[in-house]
């Protein structure tokens, strides 16, 4: 059988450090300390989870949950990053579809996108030399109907199974859930950060303990972190797919700055 | 509230196409006759304000979106510093 052998929350983007340079140095530095950890695992497969930004699914198509299912996938480019195709992992991206179609998850299956700042910020953390195959995740947080923070654990939970069943032997997969923490998007409440809720949220998950968040209905998650913080939900796809995993906290910065709580968190199975 | 679709597609359609928003941004009224904007519609565009796209009930994201339309060079679209990238990209 395969095995989760990490699982990572972070933060998906970066703002100019003008004023703030001494916390987006640790942000960064946190960033990095996920990248010396993925290395150290050795994964054969990423799956990347989080959401897109109207780059790809916009109010045109509206999907809920997708997985990327091509061999290659080609950057959207926004944020001035690098165009360079990377590899997928159509093998293990099908049979995820598959395996949740089983589990009562109708994936949308994503041949052509270009995954964006979200996705490739995180991606490149993670492996900056694309050599790691990546399946993205698109979990909407974006538009409505986003899917609830329970089903997103649950299904975190489905990859778990299909990896530990279904799998080739030894096969080693990292799980990363990226976006938020709070920040509040062009709406009311733009600027603010809800650091007290962020701490809380990644103690729990480094504790083990994400339950009272699975719980949340995305309205509350919306209420208390911003339409932004609802990216947490990619967060607790990667808890489901660690169940009961501890961990720790690999940065958190408050910088209002950049409309956000910045945050990162490594669990070990 | 939500916009008109009409309001979001003129705005997801101009900003996949970086010409289109080049020519909106010189003279936006060929685009708002294309969309059948209403006076209101216009009015709240023109504006542009935070406020004023949302009391029309554009989409946060796009409200983004068209912030860059507007401010090519100004707003939100910004290109990560290069010492981001370098460590990113791993290129030091």
């Amino acid at each position: 059988m395969g095995r989760i052998v990490g699982g990572f929350g972070t933060s998906h983007i970066l703002f100019p450090p003008d004023g703030v340079e001494e916390k987006a140095g640790r942000v960064l530095d946190g960033m990095m300390k996920i990248r010396t950890q993925v290395r150290a695992l050795k994964p054969d497969v990423i799956v990347l989870a989080g959401s897109d930004h109207m780059n790809n699914f916009n109010l045109a198509r509206q999907i809920t949950l997708g997985v990327g299912v091509a061999d290659e996938h080609v950057p959207f480019g926004d944020t001035g990053l690098p165009t360079t195709p990377f590899p997928g992992h159509r093998d293990f991206a099908e049979a995820f579809a598959v395996f949740a179609a089983q589990r009562g998850f109708d994936l949308v299956q994503v041949e052509e996108a270009r995954p964006d700042h979200g996705m490739m910020i995180p991606k490149y953390i993670a492996d900056p030399g694309n050599r790691i195959p990546i399946v993205p995740l698109w979990i909407n947080a974006v538009m409505p109907i986003p899917p609830s923070p329970s089903r997103c654990f649950a299904l975190g939970g489905v990859l778990k199974e299909m990896v530990e069943t279904s799998r080739p032997a030894d096969e080693r997969v990292v799980v990363i859930g990226h976006g938020g923490l709070s920040h509040w998007l062009a709406s009311a409440g733009e600027g603010g950060v809800n650091e007290a809720f962020d701490r809380a949220f990644i103690a729990a998950l480094t504790d083990g303990k994400p339950e009272p968040y699975v719980a949340m209905s995305a309205a509350e998650i919306v209420a208390a972190v911003g339409n932004g913080g609802l990216e947490a939900t990619s967060w607790l796809f990667m808890a489901g797919a660690l169940p009961g995993a501890k961990g720790e906290q690999l940065y958190y910065e408050s910088i209002p700055e950049w409309i956000s709580g910045m945050g990162g968190l490594a669990l070990t199975p | 509230m939500k916009a008109a679709y009409r309001v979001h597609k003129m705005i997801q359609d101009i900003f996949a196409d970086p010409a289109r928003a080049a020519a909106f941004a010189q003279n936006h009224e060929p685009d708002f006759v294309r969309y059948e904007l209403t006076a209101d519609e216009k009015a709240a565009l023109i504006d542009g304000s935070r406020s004023a796209l949302a009391a029309l009930g554009v989409h946060p994201s796009l409200q983004m979106k068209f912030g860059r339309i507007r401010r090519p060079a100004k707003s939100g679209g910004h290109s990560l510093e290069a010492a981001y990238l370098d460590r990113l990209l791993e290129r030091v």
